[in-house]
């Protein structure tokens, strides 16, 4: 990692922030409730600033880049056309799928193609309706600069509530879209999802870039299970080489309900995705599993934080990292078993596969145990394509080239595999094997 | 036409010469095979002719079909028919066995210019492959060797071997450490070569395998050359006597 100084906070980086704040918040017509969780975001933003690598959670990630960008904050959303975004879109996961997307953070109805359900509204909808929203809850403005300025800014995103035992059979897909202009542009989406007992959903997040321009995306989904509940959940990070992509997830789990992820963070010149769970019940389960690609000088940072909070709690965790070029690859995982945490079972692991001579990874799988009746473990490795396996996919007339392409095929593939439902494996596999090829395209081996 | 013709072929391996002049002729459907004592140079020479790195060519030359082998990629050694079964098999976990084998296969069509198969049409092919050499379709659909017993991994060698139908045939050390089941398909895969004229350069320290394939000649390599050539009367003659007498004839040179 460089070991470059941060520059001295630059009091003009934040104004710009505070200023624009200031202007949307005199505006009002939201409830006192939302202006205050957004006032009090603002605060913690204006006292905190944007993260230094002298923070611990942000060593190995640098923003100085975003905080001196003067974004467009004021802009207003670009329209897409639906020509536009079939250009740019993956192709659908099922033919029933309710595609739920937003334009520069705006829910765009023309592109979607939801029926229209009672458990789905635009976040602008159920807030322009006066709606006592659950926000802040599993994402505390404090701590977490920029779900603080998502927190602040956002307008739009998906407030999705299952009644109990309701079961939502096709996957609920949130495609975002950012368009980059002539001027930097910063868009915030922002998503409560809301399972009640014993219901059950599957919901992919996709986030694309439409253009070149600089652009920053900001993301907080709050996921809250009530008993029995399950979610299926799998987050496809796309975005274009200059666009940078924070995001911050957490998900609170009742007794039995069961949260499953699965990340692929394949786009945008510097992402980082965290994702904190807080198991509050008995019984209740997580797994989060996740894969890097990074080629170019491409950063991307995953944070995981599982709180096992009440015995007979399951929580699994699998991240990958493929890593080529000049690019940077972070794990930081970390599990806290508290005191009454009893017969716990938690798993972590974290692989890397370097692919190139300047690619480098910083990784850091944690444990902290206060329970004495449990089952952990945690193990991390960094390592290349085995030498030995190259040739001997070659001394079958495989080329060397086809030969390294089919062993990081296999390494990535790992964490697909884990994806239960069909079609959603077959959609993330498409992304992720056009990402893998054209990385190995640019090592023009 | 000559398959291989090996001439006073030296290499070294971290600057240690350990071929010192081999000469070896192999025509179409021949079968032949080389044996001598460990540290002899039968591995080395099957390692080189594959292509594997590591291996310095100090002298000599190589030429398969009249072609300079040396020049070639391992991949393209391969393409042009030469095929090495491994002694030590390598374990790649997440590629499915069948999908690397049809990978392989549709290289060395492409190369000669044929249309790649399909997945239906080489299931079809492979399944008849496996079942001709006595083995399990299960093979077939796990990872390329991963978790499979030292036979398994022999075995999987003789069905790519099936598969890719090479002209020349190397099988280093095959033979070591296996089941007489596992010889027999070893042999089996071997004589189905045999048939259609390609030929096969068994590299053994044993005589074992050959009570199974009868080799055409049989080469005593010492010290990194051939230092005798026979039929197959001189496998069982190397049987009864072992590598001792190379010691002796060497001292009273």
């Amino acid at each position: 990692m460089s070991a470059i100084q941060s520059p001295p906070e630059n009091p003009g980086q934040l104004e710009r922030w505070v200023d624009a704040f200031e202007e949307r918040d005199a505006v009002g017509g939201e409830r006192e409730s939302l202006r205050e969780l957004r006032r009090r975001a603002m605060r913690a933003f204006q006292d905190e600033g944007f993260p230094t690598t002298s923070l611990e959670l942000w060593r190995y990630t640098n923003v100085q880049s975003i905080a001196r960008t003067d974004y467009g904050l004021t802009a207003a959303p670009s329209s897409l056309s639906q020509e536009a975004l079939d250009a740019i879109s993956p192709p659908t996961i099922a033919a029933d799928a309710h595609r739920l997307v937003f334009v520069d953070g705006h829910f765009a109805p023309e592109l979607s193609s939801h029926s229209r359900t009672a458990w789905f509204s635009p976040l602008s909808a159920a807030i322009a309706a006066g709606e006592e929203l659950d926000l802040g809850r599993c994402v505390d403005p404090e701590g977490h600069p920029f779900a603080a300025l998502n927190t602040a800014f956002f307008v739009d995103g998906a407030w999705i509530h299952l009644a109990a035992d309701e079961k939502v059979a096709a996957p609920i897909h949130l495609i975002h879209v950012t368009t980059a202009g002539a001027k930097p542009r910063a868009v915030h989406a922002r998503h409560l999802i809301q399972l009640a007992a014993g219901a059950r959903a599957t919901l992919v997040e996709t986030y694309l870039g439409q253009g070149s321009g600089e652009t920053l995306s900001t993301a907080v989904i709050e996921v809250q299970l009530e008993r029995e509940a399950e979610l299926q959940h799998v987050k496809l990070q796309l975005e274009e080489e200059n666009a940078a992509h924070i995001a911050q997830g957490a998900a609170r789990l009742a007794q039995g309900a069961r949260f499953d992820s699965h990340l692929f963070s394949l786009g945008a010149r510097l992402a980082r995705n965290a994702f904190d769970v807080v198991l509050l019940g008995e019984q209740a389960s997580c797994r989060l599993a996740g894969l890097y690609v990074c080629d170019g000088s491409r950063h991307a940072d995953c944070q995981t934080y599982v709180d096992h909070a009440v015995p007979h709690g399951t929580s699994e965790q699998h991240y990958r990292g493929v890593l080529d070029g000049q690019s940077h690859g972070v794990f930081n995982g970390r599990v806290l078993v508290r005191e009454d945490a009893q017969k716990t079972d938690a798993q972590q692991q974290n692989a890397n596969l370097l692919l190139s001579r300047d690619a480098s990874v910083d990784t850091k799988p944690q444990l902290e145990i206060y329970a004495d009746d449990v089952k952990c473990s945690h193990g991390a490795t960094i390592g290349q394509l085995d030498p030995q396996a190259i040739f001997y996919l070659r001394s079958r007339g495989i080329g060397e080239h086809a030969a390294r392409g089919m062993l990081t095929r296999a390494f990535a593939d790992e964490i697909l595999d884990e994806i239960e439902l069909e079609p959603l494996r077959r959609f993330a596999s498409e992304r992720l094997h056009s990402k893998l090829s054209d990385a190995a395209a640019s090592q023009g081996v | 036409m000559t398959l291989l013709k090996i001439e006073n072929l030296q290499v070294s391996v971290e600057d240690k010469p350990i071929l010192q002049g081999l000469d070896l002729t192999v025509n179409p459907g021949e079968v032949h095979a080389l044996m001598g004592p460990n540290g002899s140079g039968k591995s080395t020479l099957a390692h080189t002719l594959s292509g594997r790195d590591g291996y310095e060519v100090t002298g000599g030359r190589v030429l398969f079909e009249g072609r300079d082998l040396l020049e070639l990629s391992p991949e393209e050694r391969a393409r042009e028919g030469v095929f090495l079964a491994f002694q030590y098999p390598v374990e790649i976990p997440g590629v499915n066995n069948s999908y690397f084998l049809r990978a392989s296969l549709n290289a060395l069509r492409k190369h000669r210019g044929e249309e790649e198969l399909d997945a239906m049409e080489f299931l079809t092919l492979v399944k008849e492959k496996a079942r001709s050499l006595g083995m399990e379709e299960s093979f077939l659909s796990r990872s390329v060797n991963e978790g499979f017993s030292g036979g398994e991994k022999k075995r999987n060698e003789i069905l790519q071997m099936a598969v890719l139908d090479p002209k020349l045939a190397i099988l280093d050390e095959t033979d070591s450490g296996l089941d007489i089941d596992a010889l027999r398909t070893v042999a089996e895969g071997v004589n189905q070569l045999k048939n259609e004229a390609h030929s096969v350069l068994v590299v053994t320290h044993y005589q074992r395998l050959l009570d199974y394939l009868v080799p055409d000649f049989v080469h005593v390599i010492s010290e990194g050359r051939i230092v005798r050539s026979g039929d197959k009367e001189l496998a069982l003659e190397l049987e009864e006597k072992g590598y001792g007498w190379l010691e002796e004839a060497k001292a009273g040179a």
